[in-house]
């Protein structure tokens, strides 16, 4: 395999996976839920509700498929150029491709975020809402939601040991050491080595590791409301997806810090740009465990269903983000696909957006 | 334990919830020494507000129900802690006349009206309401 066919392969792959996330979004939604509208009891296969969804799939489809094509045919028109512009087409072209395509969804999820709003007013379905609310009072304090702290012990396993074994073989590593591999798999930075060059990727690590342990802890924390009519049920379904979801969490997490750590190990004690092969090849295992996380939230999101209150509405802007003064939580069930997402009218979801800002920007800035 | 609350009722909200969470309390879903949500997790996941918990859970506390505890927030106290004062037993004969009044205008049987209370007091203590 060729060091560009194996960028082309992660990069491919990766335009797929979003394409086929962004296609699936109003199946990922819980049931009851259409483009961050509510649908109240009985209306999810309205006929006009079912046109909504194939408009947006074909609409979605038809666009990704556009600019794909556009970009393979750039790729193609100038794939006789030197390496420095072959690189820069191989790395810059499939990003502006995915970040088009991801534009487009997202503007034609508003589009039908708008058109389901007056489809539901037209019809009156407001009144149909349900007027009562439920909850469990002793979930919390009898069952866990999400998987405890100590489960994410062997993550910091990983990490010690990756950053004992740079710690352990400091004098053999080579001077200067490769900090990054560019989509064809050669190295693109080289910098002095230092313990900030050698031990990065361990920071690194440990700032994915704060992120998963931030998402598990969200899943636990975010507001579980039920369903009036069937209260019990819906109660089981929550634990059952919520611990869903932490175990992925969990899962992801050591997949991609084992990855990150075998990553440090190439950089390091690799032989350099002969290891562009391998490292094209270990690009699709992000491609796989992103792939495999996404299959599984699937399967774990099946048939949900979420217990909107009257009026809710209005409180999710473009349908995908939650902003309400008069809600506690900091943390709510997503109404555009699956996981959690924050109470942006709540002050603490800034602090949290800050924390993340500075552990993945200003953190390795500082380090480096 | 789970509490259901009627946003449309003409019942104001903090009272629905003290109402569903002393009955909790009777029928054994909530014992002694379990710990009620914490005053923002329950306005959350009942998409209430907060002072309306609070409320509940400060008349729970004035009656005796919970204890509130800095760590552990508002825990419920053993079955039978709470006497029934004289004050109570004044409040339960108002809102008993009121029943019955009600059920003398609508030409109820007093058998009935008296089967009525036994069969609500029996399901909450899980005896056969017969």
């Amino acid at each position: 395999m060729t060091n560009e066919l194996a960028a082309w392969l992660v990069l491919g792959g990766t335009y797929a996976l979003t394409t086929g996330a962004t296609l699936l979004q109003p199946s990922l939604a819980p049931s009851n839920i259409l483009f961050g509208v509510a649908l109240p009891a009985g209306r999810e296969s309205d006929p006009e509700v079912l046109r909504l969804k194939r408009s947006y799939r074909s609409g979605v489809f038809g666009l990704s498929a556009l600019i794909a094509a556009i970009a393979a045919a750039l790729a193609v028109l100038n794939g006789g150029g030197s390496e420095e512009e072959l690189s820069v087409w191989t790395s810059a072209l499939p990003v502006a491709a995915l970040l088009l395509q991801l534009a487009a969804a997202g503007g034609w999820f508003v589009l039908s975020h708008g058109r389901t709003t007056r489809l539901k007013e037209e019809r009156g379905w407001a009144e149909e809402e349900e007027s009562r609310g439920a909850a469990d009072l002793t979930i919390r304090s009898r069952q866990r939601l999400a998987y405890p702290l100590l489960w994410f012990l062997p993550h910091l396993l990983v990490i010690a040991i990756s950053a004992g074994a740079a710690a352990l073989f400091y004098d053999r590593i080579v001077d200067p050491v490769i900090l990054h591999y560019n989509a064809q798999g050669l190295p693109d930075r080289i910098e002095p080595k230092s313990p900030g060059a050698v031990f990065g990727l361990n920071l690194a690590q440990l700032t994915v590791l704060a992120a998963f342990l931030f998402a598990n802890y969200t899943i636990g924390a975010a507001r579980l409301r039920l369903a009036p009519g069937a209260p019990q049920e819906h109660r089981d379904q929550q634990v059952r997806y919520r611990r869903g979801m932490s175990m992925l969490m969990l899962l992801l997490g050591l997949g991609i810090l084992v990855f990150m750590g075998a990553t440090q190990a190439f950089m390091l004690y690799g032989s350099g740009g002969q290891d562009g092969v391998w490292i094209g090849a270990i690009g699709l295992v992000p491609l796989l465990l992103a792939g495999g996380s996404a299959f599984g939230m699937m399967r774990l999101g099946r048939g949900r269903r979420d217990a909107p209150v009257p009026g809710e509405d209005a409180n999710w802007k473009l349908g995908a983000f939650y902003w309400n003064r008069n809600d506690a939580s900091v943390f709510v069930e997503k109404r555009s696909g699956i996981g959690f997402t924050l109470n942006w009218a709540h002050p603490l979801a800034w602090l949290f957006l800050l924390a993340l800002i500075v552990l993945i920007i200003v953190v390795p800035r500082v380090v480096g | 334990m789970i509490v259901t609350l009627d946003y449309e009722s003409e019942l104001p909200l903090y009272s629905q919830l003290y109402d569903e969470i002393v009955r909790g309390i009777a029928d054994g879903s909530l014992t002694s020494g379990d710990s009620l949500p914490s005053v923002r997790s329950l306005a959350g996941d009942l998409s209430i507000n907060l002072h309306t918990v609070n409320k509940t859970y400060q008349r729970l506390k004035q009656e005796g129900y919970v204890q509130i505890h800095r760590q552990k927030g508002a825990v419920v106290q053993p079955l039978g802690s709470v006497p029934a004062t004289p004050e109570f037993r004044a409040m339960m004969s108002r809102q008993l006349r009121s029943l019955a009044a009600e059920s003398v205008c609508r030409s109820m049987e007093e058998e009935e009206f008296v089967e009525q209370c036994r069969s609500a007091y029996r399901s909450l203590k899980g005896e056969d309401p017969s």
